[in-house]
């Protein structure tokens, strides 16, 4: 392992600590974590079609979060694994030609947006396991007005449920 | 020959089921019925359009490129639905107002 993977196991260890209250965050970055490890080690044994094979973890976890997510901060989640799949789509096309400029994703760009997009994930559910925690202290030494207390409810928002629901969850 | 034949299929049934699962990733419907007629357009759609692909971008008949021809005809069909989709049901809307 080198020591981007290394940080980047470090980070979902920060993220799932400071979520522990939130169980579903200890899942999504459990299938997370899954779907780094994977694609690292299907790369470390020298198989065929890695882009393609990350492509497939990013999209499993994108519709697992799609078909299971309940909240705000899960559609998000959700969006920055639609990102991630994109990603790993672009460099699978590999040269692409708009208006006369070719666009390629070089191999190093394609792996630091990767790494860009797990990180932004774990930010997300360490923000919003954070942001519970506080709540908690806040809401029992409340005295006075707290300026963090208007970042934390909008943040807090990021808890409500969801807009739009999954397909199978629909009447028709 | 037969063995070539089941590999060709295989590959071209990897490619819409990839090609559809990837466009439900991107482009989910908003209920059970859109999902199956989206599913059903573009199974059809992608095995009817994925030689065209082929054709069209001169691509060699290995397992690589059928699979990429059929999952871009699957992903184009039910993207295409969606999008026809959404503009009846926005001109529904206006018509409404």
């Amino acid at each position: 392992m080198n020591e981007f993977q290394i940080a980047l196991l470090i980070g979902a260890v920060a993220a799932s600590l400071l979520s522990m209250q939130l169980p579903r965050a200890q899942l999504w970055v459990l299938t997370m974590t899954a779907a780094f490890v994977f694609p690292t080690i299907w790369q470390r044994a020298d198989l065929p079609f890695h882009p393609a094979f990350t492509l497939g973890c990013d999209a499993g976890v994108c519709l697992a979060i799609y078909f299971f997510g309940r909240e705000k901060w899960e559609v998000g989640l959700y969006r920055i694994f639609q990102a991630s799949v994109l990603t790993s789509l672009l460099f699978l096309a590999g040269p692409i030609e708009v208006f006369g400029t070719v666009f390629l994703m070089g191999n190093y760009v394609y792996v630091a947006m990767l790494e860009f997009w797990n990180w932004l994930a774990l930010l997300v559910i360490g923000g919003v396991g954070l942001s519970e925690i506080l709540k908690g202290r806040v809401h029992e030494n409340s005295s006075g007005h707290w300026w963090g207390a208007d970042l934390l409810g909008s943040v807090s928002a990021w808890r409500t449920s969801r807009q739009a629901q999954p397909f199978h969850k629909m009447s028709k | 020959m037969i063995i070539e034949n089941v590999g060709e299929i295989i590959a071209k049934v990897t490619g819409v089921i990839a090609g559809t699962a990837l466009a439900l990733v991107f482009n989910p419907p908003d209920s059970r019925r859109g999902f199956f007629q989206r599913s059903f357009v573009a199974i059809v759609f992608g095995l009817v359009f994925g030689p065209v692909f082929i054709w069209k971008f001169e691509m060699p008949m290995t397992a690589e490129y059928i699979v990429v021809a059929f999952a871009a005809a699957a992903f184009l069909s039910w993207s295409t639905l969606s999008v026809a989709a959404a503009a009846v049901e926005k001109i529904g809307i206006k018509k409404d107002k």
